[in-house]
């Protein structure tokens, strides 16, 4: 048996490494992804006053603090048993939905479209946002930066900092806005949309007209069959701050619909002894191993989870967008892991319509805040949407609010077994007997990762958060007979 | 866009013990320098920064890097740049290809790029203080980075 390792993975957040197990035909027999890094953020956690929290968990990594700022806030909230003001939860998807521009863009043009833009197999030196600069023009490159660094403002503006935020306190916000700031951010909110609209078209432009691209999503070696995740508000639609938890099995049937308090009657978490990250399942379902289909409990929460999981988005130009793309490929739930892109996508241009409908709320210059806090349940669970998947922050605390036990799901960790087996699929789909392994194969097997955003980082809670990967080729024997490292810097 | 004159950056993490001090160094400097030159502090280097740092004519960033021995401070260029603790290659972007992006996109970088670094032994410490060993050296460390930029200021671009 040969092994192959790729090591340093690229273009994701933390650091991981695949096992590539060969049989003795040079079929993949096997493929682990391993994270080696330690979890242990939780346990720091542990001692402090609980309304810290927001604050210090936004360290965590630098890739998605706001998402850890508004689960915790949300937690924190249920901890003291208050209910922000509508007011305050209006900001707060506010801040939320800059934050989900800023990071969509970022997916988008840095880590998934020089697979796409520059060529899946093209130079490793031209496959990168400078190449793809080189293909779409220097416009499109000041816009990218352009409309993160407003979306940045955005989130300065609202959070206190754009990275470690400091915008929930039990019960609501710091701060409120002024007309003046709440109509600047009306008019960037209108320019996020003609990027949203833009970036969707340079994807149809590019991908889909693009019959190669289409068909390796459509028939390529980046298909299985997996329950599907995703925060839904009250009529079932996209929602990344607020609702309910609703998982559709693999034909697009309801199998649950939770509140954050509920989510461990749902979910469990298996244990493998090769991964620092767990692997959360569906507890009605079981952990019946490394396989898709209906009975499997493997669950993905991803943006083509979320869609897959909700009846449409809130808004009308992301919802043409949607019913568009289930018609494109003429399928619902869509099962084609490359298809994410196009799901993210959709989500931003959600994300930006939504920021736009909050800043022309009457309600979000309202001078309510706060809730009054009366006293101190003891127990809170938060759940939002972060871009990488259904985030949990849960808190227990003493009758004086001192944290006695934290757990925190992240949006990469619910993803670790479908990553894997995305991997695997992948890997049997490309590497075979007689075909080179060359560095265009190696990125065809990573882009089924790089597909769902992973953050492993924060999945592992390992700080600081760092990028690298290994691929190993192993032998029938267990013996390296390749190992491919990249520079990790 | 008139070019501003120096821009101070420091990046770590104020909750990870020993890499937050460049954070602190940051601190300590616009005390001191607050009318001199403009001053900020991020958790990682990402491709934003590029622009945060136009229109400046010389920008200083300071980091950390892995060593055994506490507290050695140098200096490098741009074209010297070696990976630090928390400027790489995050989204598979590196420093260099960031510039080469802003570059690209016809942003008005800063004339002189420099980055200094200061040795740890500890990482991934989660502790909201220093080591002891830091702590001992702090001092130190402050003098000889401001001297650095003492330099950078007052040379001509």
């Amino acid at each position: 048996m040969k092994q192959i390792t790729i090591d340093p993975i690229t273009r994701l957040e933390g650091h991981g490494k695949i096992e590539i197990f060969l049989d003795d035909a040079g079929g993949v027999e096997n493929v682990y992804f391993q994270v080696p890094e330690l979890r242990g953020f939780e346990k720091f956690c542990e001692g402090r006053p609980v309304e810290e929290l927001p604050s210090i968990v936004t360290k965590i990594c630098g890739v998605c603090p706001g998402c850890h700022h508004m689960g915790s806030g949300k937690a924190v909230d249920a901890v003291f048993g208050v209910e922000p003001p509508p007011t305050a939860k209006k900001l707060r998807e506010l801040f939320y939905m800059a934050h989900f521009v800023h990071s969509h863009i970022a997916h988008f043009y840095a880590l998934a479209a020089p697979d796409f833009v520059v060529g899946p197999d093209a130079d490793p030196s031209k496959r990168n946002i400078l190449g793809v600069i080189d293909v779409v023009g220097k416009e499109v490159g000041t816009e990218v930066i352009k409309q993160r660094r407003l979306a940045q403002e955005i989130q300065a503006l609202l959070g206190g900092h754009q990275t470690h935020v400091v915008m929930n306190v039990p019960g609501g916000v710091r701060k409120g806005l002024t007309e003046e700031e709440r109509g600047d951010i009306e008019k960037k909110a209108e320019g996020f949309i003609e990027f949203a609209k833009f970036s969707l078209k340079i994807f149809e432009d590019v991908v889909l007209n693009n019959e190669k691209y289409l068909d390796l999503i459509l028939n390529g070696p980046y298909y299985m069959k997996l329950h599907s995740m995703g925060l839904v508000d009250k009529k079932n639609r996209v929602n990344f701050y607020d609702g309910k938890v609703r998982v559709v099995n693999t034909l697009g049937l309801e199998h649950c619909l939770y509140s954050p308090e509920e989510y461990q009657d749902y979910i469990a978490e298996h244990v493998e002894k090769w991964s620092y990250l767990k692997f959360p399942y569906l507890k009605k379902k079981g952990w019946k191993g490394f396989i898709d289909g209906e009975y499997s409990g493997v669950y993905t929460a991803t943006p083509l989870s979320r869609l897959n999981a909700a009846v449409g988005m809130a808004t009308p130009l992301a919802n043409k967008e949607y019913i568009r793309m289930y018609d494109v490929l003429d399928c619902k739930p869509v099962h084609h892991t490359l298809a994410m892109h196009w799901a993210r996508l959709i989500e931003l241009l959600y994300a930006a319509e939504r920021a736009l409908e909050l800043a022309q709320d009457t309600d979000i210059t309202g001078k309510e805040l706060r809730a009054d806090v009366k006293g101190i349940v003891g127990e809170g669970v938060g759940i939002v949407e972060a871009q990488r998947g259904t985030l949990t922050h849960h808190y227990w605390t003493d009758e004086r609010g001192i944290v006695t036990k934290a757990n925190i799901i992240v949006g990469t960790t619910n993803n670790n077994a479908a990553i894997c087996m995305s991997l695997k699929k992948a890997a049997q789909g490309f590497i075979k007997e007689g075909v080179e392994v060359n560095e265009g194969i190696l990125n065809m097997i990573e882009m089924a990762f790089r597909a769902y955003d992973p953050c492993f980082s924060c999945a592992t809670h390992n700080l600081p958060g760092e990028m690298p990967m290994v691929l190993n080729i192993r032998n029938k024997d267990g013996e390296i007979v390749r190992r491919i490292l990249r520079t990790k810097n | 866009m008139p070019l501003k004159d120096i821009l101070i950056l420091g990046f770590g993490s104020d909750i990870l013990s020993d890499e937050g001090l460049a954070i602190q160094l940051v601190l300590d400097l616009k005390k001191k320098w607050d009318h001199l030159s403009d001053f900020n502090t991020y958790l990682t280097f990402s491709l934003d920064v590029i622009h945060d740092i136009a229109g400046y004519e010389k920008l200083i960033m300071i980091d950390t890097v892995e060593d055994v021995i506490v507290g050695n401070v140098n200096k490098f260029l741009l074209n010297e740049y070696k990976p630090t603790l928390h400027i790489k290659n995050y989204h598979d972007i590196s420093l260099k290809q960031a510039i080469a992006y802003g570059k690209k996109i016809e942003i008005e970088l800063p004339k002189n790029i420099e980055l200094i670094t200061v040795s740890i032994a500890e990482i991934g410490l989660i502790d909201d203080s220093f080591s002891k060993s830091l702590i001992q050296n702090y001092q130190r460390i402050l003098f000889e980075v401001e001297s650095l930029i003492y330099k950078t200021i007052f040379q001509p671009v």
